[in-house]
């Protein structure tokens, strides 16, 4: 049924603006008829029935329709751009005044056009950070958790490039890069667990523990703090908390 | 005997606005609402219970947020604010006020019907 109600739908809604109102008061009329539906089920009346009472049910909604077709939708969201292209230049004067002031104060012309980039890199993720939150709270999970992606790699190079830069250790600052799954995974984690509060995520925590292990091991044994064996155990006991973790939720399931 | 296209005329947004003094609810609960509570002699279309959505949300006196709906659907909820609060008590004595006259011209002061 709600495919069926959403092919009526995109038929109703053709030629009609793409814009935040117009999107939302067509999953406002989806959630209505679902709703209207599931009422008439218990109606014991046949798909093809309902399908034709539900519809004629928003017959109303036509005037709303038209009054969302007039709309100069163009008007509206070259405003919205315009006030979103001053944010921005007013963050990027600022970002290139900061530069120029550390430069000419510390002289350090080859470190602080760092600034730069750091700065272009925090916008990137502020927007798509926006964007994310956005897309959460419009309950669409799966965009939510895509742009945690973009958003996890910007931050990790934006990290490699301030420590090799400042630090001159770029012949170990790639570890950095080693973290890139682990980060991804923690922010999808955080995001499945408010998008389905009452499941226990069980694979990507496995997935987690295992990296994590990995990880450590790894970048622990480049960096010289521990040796290759015996700590290989590392990731050995994080194989055995992973099963501890899956049989402990294959049993509270069966 | 659903006349209530005249009934209702200026009173949907102070209606809409008491259901939702009382929980956060959304279209097709509230439209199912009214005509319960007005024992199916009152009915809205969702039309119209939609179009004071909007214009009530474009005036500050409702807020909305989207909730989980029925087979994977979303739906839409609507909250009151405290400035739909105000204008809900200012309806409310108003309607008080001109319940009282109608009383007095149609039933009459103290005398029987």
């Amino acid at each position: 049924m709600l495919s069926r109600f959403q092919s009526f739908l995109k038929e109703e809604f053709k030629g009609l603006p793409n814009t935040d109102e117009v999107t939302d008061f067509k999953d406002e009329l989806l959630g209505n008829l679902m709703d209207k539906a599931e009422e008439l089920k218990a109606k014991d009346l046949s798909e093809d029935e309902i399908f034709q009472q539900c519809v004629q049910s928003i017959d109303g909604y036509k005037e709303t329709l038209k009054e969302l077709k007039g709309k100069p939708a163009l008007v509206r969201s070259a405003k919205k751009a315009a006030n979103s292209l001053l944010y921005a230049l007013m963050y990027f004067t600022l970002v290139i005044g900061a530069y120029l002031a550390v430069s000419f104060v510390t002289e350090e012309w080859r470190l602080t056009w760092l600034i730069i980039v750091e700065g272009a890199f925090l916008f990137t993720v502020g927007l798509l950070g926006s964007l994310s939150v956005k897309a959460f709270a419009k309950k669409k999970y799966l965009h939510s958790r895509a742009l945690a992606v973009p958003i996890s790699a910007i931050l990790v190079t934006g990290v490699f490039l301030a420590v090799s830069m400042l630090m001159d250790l770029w012949k170990i600052s790639w570890i950095a890069y080693l973290f890139l799954p682990i980060l991804i995974i923690i922010v999808d984690l955080i995001i499945g667990a408010f998008s389905r509060p009452n499941k226990i995520i069980v694979p990507e925590s496995i997935a987690l523990i295992m990296l994590l292990s990995v990880m450590s091991y790894v970048v622990l044994g480049i960096l010289g703090i521990l040796s290759w064996h015996p700590y290989w155990l590392i990731i050995l006991g994080g194989a055995l908390i992973s099963l501890g973790i899956l049989a402990f939720y294959l049993k509270k399931k069966l | 005997m659903a006349q209530s296209g005249e009934f209702l005329r200026g009173h949907t947004d102070t209606i809409i606005l008491r259901l939702l003094i009382d929980k956060d609810s959304y279209g097709y609960e509230i439209s199912n609402n009214i005509t319960e509570l007005g024992q199916g002699l009152i009915e809205v279309k969702d039309a119209t219970i939609y179009t004071a959505f909007r214009r009530m949300e474009k005036e500050g006196l409702l807020a909305t947020y989207w909730g989980d709906g029925v087979g994977g659907a979303r739906r839409r909820y609507y909250s009151i604010t405290e400035k739909g609060r105000e204008v809900y008590k200012a309806k409310k004595a108003e309607w008080l006020q001109i319940k009282k006259i109608l009383d007095n011209l149609i039933v009459g002061g103290n005398k029987n019907a």
